[in-house]
C-alpha cells in the first residue's frame, strides 16, 4: 500500500518508525524528499520531526474512519467501534458480536453486517460468521481440507471449504 | 529395495509412514504459508503481531511427522540388537516348559523379519539295539610292532582326528562294508612278511544274525584302546522281526530309518581286541577329536518346537554307558539369548579310561566347521539373519550378510565346559579356517557368494572372542577363499577366481596384523600343509595352460614371507576326454607326508579315454620325495591293480618301519619306501561275502 521514499540510510529507521509495511501495489509514497513524488500515486512528503503526525495519518489511511457498530447484552446497550469485534456470528436468531471478554447481540442481520465492513479487513469464514481479520491469532490447516482460525480471545473459528479461497485471497496484500 | 520387495509388510507399513509424513509435509507447508501472509496483512493493517508460536507448533507438526519412522527405526534397532548377533548372556533353563518359552519369544522377535539358518535337520526315529559281536579267531598275534608309522595327518599335533584306515606300527585298522577290519602289517620279528588279515570286528544281531545296523563312521587307536565310532540305523532284514519288504521279493536287506546317535565301542588292544566299553550318546554326530585317553564328541539333535505336542523331555540329550543312561538336567542346559534355540547341541568329554564321561548341552544353532586345540573347542556354523531395512537405514554393519557363529568350549582332560559365543561376519570354509594361538582365535571368513560383494577377511578374537583385530579385503574382487593355514605367527590363505594369490599375513601383533607377502600363480590350492619352517604344500587345481583343467602339487617356499615363491610343483594334466581327481583336494587325512623320511604321499585316480580301448581307469598313490636341494621328486605311482575287471579303488596310504603301506577296497599291499611301486607282500582283504558270510545265501 506504501513507498517508502527516502534515503537508504535511513529508510529502515523510518520504516520501522512508521510502522508500514511496503507492496508493490503501494497507493501513497512517503517520502522527505520533494523530488521523489509520483504523479499519478498519493504523495506524503514530510519532516522527520513530523513522524508521530505522519503516523497517525497513516493510521487514518489505513484504517479509514472508525465505524461503531451498536449491540446489546444483559448489562445494556453499547456501541463499539468494529475492529474490536473479534468475530461476527450467528446464535439461533440472533447475530452475536464476539469481543474479546463480552458478546453483543446486534440487531442486524449476518449479510447487513457484511456490507457494512466491507472495507475495514472483514472476511465471511462460513455461512454463519464473519471474522476480523486484525484479530486472528493463528491459523491451522486441519485434515479435512478446513482452516482452524484460532482468534486472539482464544476463541476458534471454523473457514467452511467454499470460503476458502476469498480466505486466501483476503490475507494477499 | 529388495529387502523392501521380500518383506510386503515391511513395504506397506514403509509406504503408509511415507504418506503420514508427506500429508505432514504439506500441511506443514500450508500452516506455514498462511500464518506468514496473516503476519504479514495484520503488519499492512498497522496492527501490532506479538509473536505468537508458530514455530513452536510447527516444531510440533514436523515432530509428529517424523514420530512413525522414528518409532521404526527405534524398535528395528532395539529388535535388530537383540537378533543381530548372540547377546553373550546366559539364559536359565529349569524345565521343557522354559525351553518352549524361549522358542516362542525367539519366533516372537523374529516373526517381522525372514530367518534362514543354515543347518542340517534330520527328523528323529527311534532306533533299535544291537550287540556288537567280535569275531572270534584263534590267531595267536605276533612280536611287538614298530614305533616308527605314519600317525593321521592332523590339524593340530596331538590332537587326533578320526580316519577311516589308521595304523598303530603294527596293525592297519581300517572299515569294509560295515565291518572294521584288522590287519596284522609288521611286527619287529616278522617285518612286512606278517601281513594278513588279523580280526573281522562286525556288527551282526546274536539272534537274528542280521547285520544290526551300525554304520561305522571312523576310527582311532592308541596305545591300550582300539576306538569305533559310528552310528545305528534302523536296518531290516529277513527273520528280524521287522516288517517285510514291500516290494521285491528277493530284496532282503535294505538300509532303513535315520540315526540320531552316535555309538562307540571301545575295544582292548592289549586283551585281543575284546569291547571294553560300550558308549551310547544322542544326537546326530558332528565330529569327534581325542587327546590322549580323553575323547570329544560333538552331537546335535533339533528340536521340532514349532510341533504343537512336543515333549521336549524327549528330545533332552543323555549318554548310555554299558546300558546305564544319564540325561542332561534342565538346569544344566545353556541357553544364549539371542542364538535360535533350534536344536541340542552337546559336547561330550569321555575319559576312556575311566569310562568317565562329562557334558555341555547348549540349546541353540548348532555348526559344521570343528576345530579343537589343546584347550578349546570351536564349533562354527552360519547365522541367517536377515533383517530388513536394515540396507535401507544403512546400518553400520550390514545385517543381511552371513555370520559365523562361534561356541567355545573348555577343555581339560573330559570336563568339557561352555565359554562363550562369538560372531564374526562371513562364512568359514572348513577346520583349517580357524587356529588357536597364544589365547587367540584367528579365523579366516569369506562374505558373499559372487561378484564384487565378496570380502575375504581374518579376524583375530581374544580369549572371549571379542574381536582385537581384523584384515579386510583379500584377493581381488570376486576372489574367495580357497584354503587357510595357520601356522604360529603367521597365517597363509589363497583366494581364487582367475589366479591363485598366496597371502602371507603377519599375526605376531595380534592387534595390528598386516599382509605381508603375497605370490601370484595360475591355479589354486585347496589345502594348505606346513613342511616345516620354509616351506607350505599346496595342493588343488591347476593345468599346464594355466587353467585348473588337472591336479597340482605345489611347494611354496615361505622362507622369506615378504616374498613367497613356488619352489617345486607337479602337475597332472587331464586327458583330452579323461579326467583326475585326489581326494587329497579335500580331504587332509589322505595325505600322508613325513618330513624326517623327505615323504609326500596323495591318492589319485584318472580315467583316460582312448578309441582303442575305450575308458580305462587307474587308482592309486602319488609317491613324492621331498627336500629342500632336489625339491620334489615323483618317487612312483603305487597301484594295485592294472586294468582290473572292477575298479579298485587305492585310497590310503601309511607308512610302518621302512614299508609303505596302500590301502584300496581289495587288497592292503605293502612296499619299500625306498622303492614304492615294487609290491614286497599283500593281503586281499575280506570281501562282503566273508564279513557276512551268514546271511548271504
Amino acid at each position: 500500500m506504501f513507498k517508502l521514499k527516502v534515503d537508504k540510510t535511513e529508510h529502515k529507521i523510518l520504516k520501522e518508525r512508521l510502522a508500514i509495511v511496503e507492496t508493490p501495489k503501494y497507493k501513497y509514497v512517503i517520502t522527505d524528499d520533494k523530488t521523489q513524488v509520483e504523479e499519478d500515486k498519493i504523495n506524503i512528503v514530510f519532516n522527520h520531526a513530523d513522524i508521530p503526525k505522519i503516523s497517525s495519518l497513516l493510521d487514518l489511511i489505513v484504517k479509514g474512519e472508525e465505524l461503531y457498530i451498536t449491540g446489546y447484552n444483559e448489562f445494556g446497550q453499547k456501541s463499539v467501534e468494529s475492529r474490536n469485534f473479534q468475530y461476527f456470528i450467528v446464535d439461533g436468531d440472533d447475530l452475536v458480536g464476539v469481543l474479546h471478554d463480552t458478546r453483543l447481540i446486534i440487531r442486524m442481520k449476518l449479510y447487513e453486517v457484511e456490507e457494512l465492513l466491507q472495507d475495514k479487513d472483514f472476511i465471511r469464514v462460513s455461512k454463519y460468521c464473519i471474522v476480523n481479520i486484525g484479530k486472528i491469532d493463528y491459523i491451522r490447516s486441519a485434515l479435512n481440507s478446513k482452516l482452524d482460525l484460532l482468534m486472539k480471545n482464544g476463541d476458534h473459528c471454523e473457514v467452511n471449504r467454499s470460503y476458502l479461497k476469498d480466505f486466501k485471497t483476503a490475507l494477499m496484500l | 529395495m529388495l529387502f523392501l520387495i521380500n518383506n510386503p509388510t515391511l513395504l506397506i507399513v514403509s509406504l503408509v509412514v511415507i504418506g503420514f509424513m508427506v500429508v505432514m509435509i504439506v500441511k506443514i507447508y500450508k500452516e506455514y504459508d498462511l500464518n506468514r501472509l496473516l503476519r504479514n496483512k495484520q503488519s499492512a493493517m498497522r496492527i501490532a503481531t506479538p509473536p505468537t508460536g508458530m514455530f513452536k507448533r510447527i516444531g510440533a507438526l514436523a515432530g509428529a511427522a517424523l514420530a512413525p519412522a522414528l518409532v521404526v527405526v527405534v524398535a528395528l534397532t532395539l529388535s535388530s540388537a537383540t537378533t543381530l548377533q548372540p547377546s553373550g548372556q546366559l539364559h536359565a533353563v529349569n524345565d521343557g516348559d522354559d525351553i518352549i518359552a524361549i522358542y516362542n519369544d525367539f519366533q516372537d522377535k523374529m516373526s517381522s523379519y525372514q530367518v534362514f539358518t543354515g543347518f542340517w535337520r534330520n527328523s528323529v526315529d527311534e532306533v533299535t539295539d544291537g550287540a556288537p559281536e567280535g569275531a572270534d579267531d584263534d590267531y595267536s598275534g605276533g612280536d611287538e610292532g614298530s614305533d616308527d608309522y605314519s600317525e593321521t595327518n592332523t590339524q593340530v599335533e596331538g590332537v587326533d582326528e578320526m580316519d577311516n584306515v589308521i595304523t598303530d606300527g603294527k596293525y592297519i585298522y581300517s572299515i569294509q562294508y560295515n565291518a572294521v577290519l584288522i590287519t596284522l602289517a609288521y611286527t619287529q620279528g616278522g617285518g612286512v612278511d606278517v601281513l594278513d588279515n588279523y580280526k573281522t570286528i562286525e556288527y551282526v544281531d546274536d539272534t537274528t544274525e542280521c547285520p544290526t545296523g551300525f554304520y561305522v563312521t571312523g576310527l582311532y587307536a592308541d596305545d591300550d584302546h582300539l576306538v569305533v565310532i559310528g552310528s545305528q540305523y534302523e536296518y531290516y532284514c529277513e527273520g528280524s522281526g521287522g516288517p517285510e519288504p514291500a516290494y521285491e521279493e528277493d530284496f532282503y536287506y535294505y538300509w532303513y530309518g535315520y540315526n540320531n546317535n552316535v555309538q562307540i565301542f571301545v575295544y582292548d588292544k592289549n586283551d585281543d581286541f575284546a569291547l571294553v566299553s560300550e558308549y551310547e550318546l544322542t544326537g546326530d554326530l558332528i565330529g569327534t577329536r581325542k587327546i590322549g585317553d580323553d575323547l570329544y564328541v560333538i552331537t546335535s539333535e533339533y528340536l521340532p518346537l514349532s510341533e504343537d505336542d512336543i515333549d521336549v523331555d524327549e528330545y533332552l540329550p543323555n549318554f548310555t554307558i554299558q546300558g546305564d543312561t544319564t540325561t542332561v538336567d534342565y538346569q544344566d542346559i545353556i541357553y544364549v539369548d539371542g542364538t535360535s534355540p533350534n536344536s541340542f547341541t552337546t559336547f561330550y568329554g569321555i575319559d576312556l579310561a575311566t569310562e568317565d564321561v562329562d557334558m555341555e548341552v547348549l540349546l541353540g544353532d548348532n555348526g559344521y566347521n570343528l576345530y579343537v586345540s589343546h584347550d578349546n573347542i570351536y564349533l562354527v556354523g552360519n547365522i541367517y539373519y536377515f533383517v530388513p531395512m536394515a540396507d535401507v537405514l544403512d546400518f553400520e554393519e550390514p545385517v543381511a550378510e552371513t555370520k559365523t557363529a562361534i561356541q567355545k568350549v573348555s577343555i581339560d582332560g573330559n570336563d568339557v565346559e561352555y565359554v562363550t559365543t562369538g560372531t564374526v561376519l562371513g562364512y568359514t570354509l572348513n577346520q583349517f579356517s580357524m587356529d588357536e594361538h597364544d589365547g587367540y582365535l584367528r579365523i579366516a571368513t569369506t562374505t558373499g557368494w559372487w561378484g564384487d560383494d565378496i570380502n575375504n577377511r581374518v579376524f583375530i578374537l581374544d580369549e572371549d572372542l571379542e574381536e582385537v583385530a581384523r584384515i579386510e579385503g583379500l584377493g581381488k574382487p570376486g576372489e574367495t577363499i580357497r584354503s587357510v593355514r595357520f601356522v604360529g605367527d603367521y597365517g597363509y590363505v589363497v583366494t581364487f577366481e582367475q589366479t591363485d594369490p598366496f597371502y602371507v599375513i603377519n599375526l605376531s601383533d595380534p592387534e595390528n596384523p598386516f599382509t605381508e607377502g603375497e605370490l601370484e600363480i595360475p591355479g589354486f590350492s585347496t589345502y594348505l600343509q606346513p613342511l616345516g619352517a620354509d616351506y607350505m604344500l599346496g595342493i588343488g587345481f591347476g593345468d599346464s595352460q594355466g587353467g585348473t583343467d588337472g591336479l597340482k602339487i605345489s611347494i611354496y617356499d615361505i622362507s622369506d614371507k615378504t616374498n613367497p615363491v613356488v619352489f617345486a610343483e607337479d602337475i597332472f594334466d587331464y586327458s583330452e576326454f579323461g579326467w583326475g581327481w585326489s581326494s587329497a583336494t579335500y580331504n587332509h587325512k589322505d595325505i600322508l607326508v613325513d618330513l624326517g623320511k623327505g615323504i609326500i604321499a596323495l591318492p589319485f585316480q584318472t580315467s583316460i579315454w582312448s578309441s582303442t580301448t575305450g575308458y580305462r581307469y587307474t587308482s592309486g598313490i602319488l609317491v613324492y620325495d621331498f627336500n629342500e636341494i632336489t625339491g620334489l621328486t615323483q618317487e612312483g605311482f603305487i597301484t594295485h591293480e592294472q586294468a582290473a575287471e572292477e575298479d579298485v579303488y587305492v585310497y590310503k596310504i601309511k607308512f610302518i618301519d621302512q614299508y609303505f603301506y596302500t590301502v584300496s577296497n581289495k587288497y592292503i599291499k605293502a612296499s619299500l619306501i625306498s622303492d614304492p611301486e615294487t609290491i614286497v607282500n599283500e593281503v586281499a582283504l575280506p570281501g562282503y561275502e566273508d564279513v557276512y558270510d551268514t546271511q548271504i545265501d
